[in-house]
């Protein structure tokens, strides 16, 4: 389904964020992609955003060249990855509901399908009662959840998740987990980026360790190894 | 934000309108006073007026002479009598006078101050030469010749004073704009990471722009309309010939369209080209 070949990418002439990265994530997949700060972990998921362009090779998202993909069809691409970032970024002036419904009108979708589509999948992260607040008024955990809630409404086939946990305490993180989790099991490819090695250790899913910009080891299922 | 937006603009406005009509403002004082420089040829006293006559039909057929006028040497007087209507001394001594000691004269009027020069010399090659007494062409031609170079320099330095303010006002008004679209770039990423087309996005914006433009000349005319009002009596009182409230009333829609018009394009090109950077996402 994705489909990394021979990725590269040198922001500068001393030294190279990813080398020659090839790895293939499967449908329904929960693929972890570990590995300390600056070991090229956010960079991948960019470039899979197509927030950055590669140096070299080639990124397939089912029969799609991602770097190649126009500007026009650029929107359409986003709307089947959904992202998670570990600032959230959600929009501080909007309520909770307002943040997931405003990805829905983003694309053009109606007040009628809004309002059937965001209750549910707000029920979905578990924040019911919460839709009315704005994220000030919310947890780290909460926010985060309204964000994974703005990622799934499109219905996407993959869900990529930045250090989804990197600002939450470990309750929270283990909430957001469990959730990712689910959602996998609901049938959603899950690529989570994080250098939390207890959570690694205890998921036992597949994991794709990135050491100095290249890929170090890919195990299924994988540890965290520190080296 | 908005407001701060807003009144740049309307200040940027101002000051395109203002240029504008200072450049009108300035063109009809120019003209008035090329209409002022004229030169006087005075003609001695035995002069035939058929001769005179002649000569003003050959003036008149000239390509740099605009207009010639002919005062005869009893219109002469009665000018003079008229001007001296209250000076007792000046009266009775003409009077004492049994012939008219004014001499007839033709008032020429050039196309503008550069041509006297060739009028002179065609005057003075012309066989009647020993008709005319006196051209005080060279007592007015300093003046003359100075006013044509101050026309000259403030035509220029007026247009190109006037394009860079425009360009300042334009600049200072976009750079408004960008720090405006600058404090929602946060939002611009987000809209564009869960799927936002660049026309979704831009869309606010350019309606924006356009609002902007709109309100910003509403409330430009607003300060333009009292001003002229008040500016332009105290200006019709020193020059008759520039009557600066007819001039508002009569181009009214035709100022407020561009006027508008600008605003809008201001708007919307700012708001266009600011936004440019952060779609890049």
């Amino acid at each position: 389904m994705i489909r990394f070949e021979n990725v590269s990418k040198i922001y500068n002439s001393h030294s190279a964020a990813l080398k020659d990265v090839s790895f293939e994530v499967n449908h329904h997949e929960f693929v972890s992609v570990v590995g300390k700060s600056g070991a090229g972990k956010t960079t991948l998921l960019k470039l899979l955003l197509a927030e950055e362009k590669p140096t070299g090779g080639k990124i397939f998202f089912n029969r799609q060249n991602i770097p190649t993909v126009s500007q026009k069809e650029l929107p359409i691409l986003r709307r089947q990855i959904g992202a998670i970032f570990q600032d959230f970024k959600l929009l501080p002036n909007k309520t909770a509901y307002e943040n997931v419904a405003f990805a829905m009108q983003v694309v053009g979708k109606s007040e009628l399908e809004i309002k059937s589509d965001v209750p549910k999948v707000l029920d979905l992260v578990g924040l019911k009662d919460k839709a009315d607040n704005f994220p000030r008024e919310l947890s780290g955990g909460e926010k985060q959840r309204v964000a994974i809630a703005r990622a799934l409404v499109h219905r996407p086939s993959v869900i990529v998740a930045d250090e989804p946990t990197g600002n939450l305490d470990p309750i929270n993180t283990w909430d957001i987990i469990r959730l990712l989790i689910k959602i996998n099991e609901l049938g959603t490819t899950v690529i989570l980026a994080t250098h939390d090695k207890e959570i690694i250790n205890a998921l036992e899913k597949r994991v794709v360790s990135l050491e100095g910009g290249v890929v170090a080891r890919d195990e299924n299922p994988g540890r965290y190894v520190m080296s | 934000m908005s407001t701060a937006t807003v009144l740049i603009m309307t200040v940027t406005l101002l000051a395109w309108t203002s240029i504008f009509l200072l450049n009108v403002v300035l063109t009809s004082v120019l003209g008035v006073l090329e209409q002022k420089v004229d030169i006087s040829v005075y003609f001695n006293l035995d002069a035939k007026e058929a001769d005179i006559l002649t000569l003003k039909s050959k003036l008149d057929n000239l390509e740099e002479v605009k207009n010639v006028e002919y005062v005869s040497a009893g219109e002469a007087l009665k000018i003079f009598k008229k001007r001296h209507s209250d000076d007792e001394i000046m009266l009775k001594s003409i009077q004492e006078l049994s012939d008219n000691p004014l001499e007839a004269s033709l008032n020429v009027l050039a196309k503008d101050a550069s041509k006297y020069e060739t009028v002179v010399s065609f005057l003075g090659q012309n066989k009647f030469g020993n008709i005319i007494s006196k051209i005080n062409y060279a007592e007015n031609k300093i003046v003359i010749d100075r006013l044509g170079n101050i026309i000259g320099v403030l035509r220029q330095s007026g247009l190109a004073a006037g394009l860079i303010l425009a360009l300042i006002a334009f600049l200072v008004a976009f750079n408004t704009v960008r720090l405006a679209i600058y404090s929602s770039r946060e939002e611009i990423t987000i809209m564009k990471l869960v799927g936002a087309s660049n026309r979704f996005v831009r869309g606010p914006f350019i309606v924006e722009g356009v609002l902007h433009g709109l309100v910003s000349s509403a409330f430009s005319f607003m300060v333009i309309i009292p001003g002229v009002a008040v500016i332009g009596p105290k200006l019709f009182n020193f020059l008759p010939e520039i009557n600066l409230v007819n001039y508002l009333g009569d181009n009214f829609w035709s100022l407020l369209l561009f006027q508008t018009l600008g605003g809008i394009t201001l708007g919307v090109f700012s708001s266009w080209f600011a936004i440019r950077k952060y779609l890049k996402v």
